[in-house]
């Protein structure tokens, strides 16, 4: 279906909002994929968002920035969905891991690249769903996405010192899974060449 | 920082949507779009500024800033279309608007009835020049002819309603009004008399508008019946008036005659101011001598001015025939010096005929007493070389008879008069100046002459030399009276 009004050479609406999906589609589902670590609900909240934003456009809305503007709608629905799942809330969250949101000393991009690259981005992506979402949202947007700290803000509509916390936190608590992941990898190597070695000669 | 970046990325990167996954999920979007299509008069304003319509648009436009330019633009196109239609004649498309739209308007214009008159006048003139132009042209169709002579039928009705109408509120400014209308229509017959026969174009206008011409004339009065004559300050304000339009007249015309036509005129004129001051100093003594004398001034500006201001008359009559000269006293007692020196010429050459040939007693008997007569009536008159207004006219009457009686003697003679010949000019006051050849030389003229010889006390002559020798009418002098 195409819109034929293209007096003066302009697109049509129709025409910009599929050349849209064409372009962010993609980066729409991994977001929400990983997000949400479910493939199928995340092609539903694809679609949903590409159904509101086109309902937006239909009722006469002008769009100047398709990718903000999916984002947006898509992190919507995303944290729409965790509220039926009943997901824990970030301070009963931080209360589990013992962490002090008002104690973070340094929220500097300095102090969070310093932290980031002591964390092995491979094994920390099989950790991402292990991560409250509210950390997990931020750490899609910011590494995965490429977003800056400001259009995560925009996004979440949080300010962007509340985005540089929780990016921080995220990365610690990652960093932190993937610790006690070694260590259990360890522990259990150990105790295997333990039991190996403790067995009588018979 | 960065390489966690790309770590992370990179294994993002490994979930995608399949190709599958993909075009179902474009499919479903496309099919929501389609049921639910987007409203179309809720385009984007500003696409919408910029789309192009190739529809006509009403505009919104403000009367009241284009009411005088349109006012301007309607002023101009009547302008136009009146001053155009003012040069047609009869057949063309404009003519209506000439005769319905412009003439109607500017009889509107004529409050009183003696300028209704003086219109009604002016269009019954319109008519018969348009017909000349047609004839010109041999376009004068017997129609065009025939809707001419009514048209001027019409207008001369109306004018003759309105003289009447004005008769009963001011009789004098009835006189006068048709005083004029009486003379332009004279002048109109006489023009068209003197075409008659002449060039065919002229001839064509000639006869039935012609017609209809020569029973227009307002029936005149003597006009030495004084209820006839106006007041002399109503005809002495009317004189100033013509006389003053008739000066203008001759400024404005000056370009487009000849400069003896400009002469002649300038004549006529000069005679008419001496006219005037004849008149004024009658007043005093005998006013009606006085008011008539107006009335005959009146008639002659009139006619000057019908002259100067239509060319048609122009191109067919001369000023003389239209106004003969007024001669001034110095010139006739001129004329009466020269005509009696001619006379004492004639019976001189017929004096020394007498004495060198043998003429019959019975014949002698005759032209003997005839002879003496004229030389008494010559050398009387060459005695005298400045007679008086009032002797002139008597004299001038005696000279011409004894200039003809002594002619007459020397033909009876056997002489020729013309052997030296001499222009005579005639001195009748009442005939128009002209050239005169000699006496009729047959025997049949001078048995003629002698049977009509008066009586000697008799000074009255039976024949005059303007009689003889004029072919054309003297002039119409018609006192008004209605």
């Amino acid at each position: 279906m195409r819109s034929h009004d293209t007096t003066q050479g302009m697109e049509s609406p129709e025409e910009r909002f599929l050349e849209a999906f064409e372009e962010y589609s993609d980066s729409l589902f991994r977001h929400a994929s990983i997000r949400i670590s479910d493939r199928e609900r995340a092609i539903d909240l694809v679609h949903d968002t590409f159904a509101k934003v086109w309902t937006y456009v239909r009722n006469g809305h002008r769009v100047d920035s398709y990718r903000s503007f999916l984002y947006k709608v898509l992190n919507n629905l995303i944290v729409d969905e965790y509220r039926k799942r009943k997901v824990l809330s970030l301070d009963a969250l931080l209360e589990e891991e013992g962490v002090d949101e008002g104690s973070i000393p340094d929220l500097a991009e300095s102090t969070m690249e310093a932290l980031a690259a002591t964390i092995d981005g491979r094994r920390a992506f099989d950790l991402l769903s292990e991560v409250p979402d509210e950390y997990r949202e931020v750490i899609i947007f910011r590494f995965v996405d490429g977003l800056g700290p400001r259009e995560i803000s925009e996004l979440i509509e949080e300010s962007e010192n509340v985005v540089s916390v929780r990016l921080h936190r995220g990365l610690k608590l990652l960093r932190q899974k993937l610790e006690n992941r070694s260590l259990s990898q360890g522990e259990r190597v150990a105790a295997e060449k333990k039991n190996i070695l403790s067995k009588p000669n018979n | 920082m960065k390489r966690f970046s790309e770590q992370l990325k990179k294994k993002a990167d490994t979930i995608r949507l399949s190709t599958q996954e993909r075009r179902d999920l474009r499919e479903r979007i496309v099919a929501y779009m389609e049921y639910h299509p987007r409203a179309v008069k809720l385009l984007d304003k500003s696409a919408a500024r910029e789309v192009v319509s190739t529809r006509l648009e009403l505009k919104k436009i403000n009367f009241w800033k284009v009411l005088p330019w349109s006012g301007a633009v309607f002023g101009v196109f009547f302008f136009t279309l009146v001053m155009l239609a003012e040069r047609t004649v009869p057949g063309d498309m404009l003519y209506a608007v000439k005769v319905g739209f412009n003439e109607e308007l500017r009889s509107t214009l004529a409050f009183t009835p003696y300028e209704k008159i003086v219109w009604e006048t002016e269009r019954l003139n319109r008519r018969i020049a348009e017909a000349r132009v047609l004839a010109d042209k041999g376009e004068l169709t017997e129609k065009v002819e025939a809707e001419v002579a009514a048209a001027v039928l019409t207008h001369s009705e109306n004018a003759r309603k309105e003289i009447a109408l004005l008769k009963q509120t001011d009789k004098d400014g009835a006189v006068l009004a048709a005083l004029q209308f009486n003379t332009v229509v004279e002048m109109q017959v006489t023009a068209l008399q003197q075409a008659t026969g002449g060039a065919a174009a002229e001839a064509a206008v000639a006869s039935p508008i012609k017609i209809a011409l020569s029973g227009l004339s307002i029936a005149s009065e003597d006009a030495t019946e004084a209820a006839t004559l106006p007041a002399y300050d109503r005809l002495m304000a009317r004189v100033e008036q013509d006389s003053m339009r008739a000066h203008e007249l001759l400024l404005t015309i000056n370009e487009i005659i000849t400069t003896e036509e400009q002469a002649d005129i300038k004549r006529r004129l000069e005679d008419i101011d001496r006219s005037v001051a004849v008149a004024m100093s009658k007043a005093s003594e005998d006013e009606l001598v006085a008011r008539a004398e107006l009335v005959s001034v009146l008639q002659r500006t009139q006619r000057l001015i019908v002259f100067m201001t239509n060319i048609d008359v122009r191109r067919t009559l001369t000023v003389e025939e239209i106004v003969p000269v007024a001669r001034t006293a110095e010139e006739r007692n001129k004329a009466v010096q020269t005509t009696a020196s001619e006379i004492m010429r004639l019976v001189e050459l017929a004096e020394a005929e007498m004495a060198t040939t043998t003429v019959e007693a019975s014949l002698l008997e005759k032209l003997l007493p005839a002879l003496a007569e004229g030389k008494t009536i010559a050398s009387t008159s060459l005695a005298n070389t400045a007679f008086t207004e009032e002797e002139l006219p008597s004299v001038e009457q005696q000279v011409s008879y004894a200039l003809v009686l002594v002619t007459d003697v020397v033909v009876a003679l056997g002489l020729n008069p013309n052997k030296a010949q001499e222009t005579v000019e005639v001195v009748n006051p009442d005939s128009p100046v002209e050239t005169l050849p000699s006496a009729p030389t047959t025997t049949d003229a001078v048995s003629d002459i002698e049977k009509e010889t008066p009586d000697n006390n008799d000074t009255t002559p039976t024949t005059t030399p303007a009689d003889l020798v004029s072919d054309t009418n003297p002039p119409i002098v018609t006192e008004p009276t209605i």
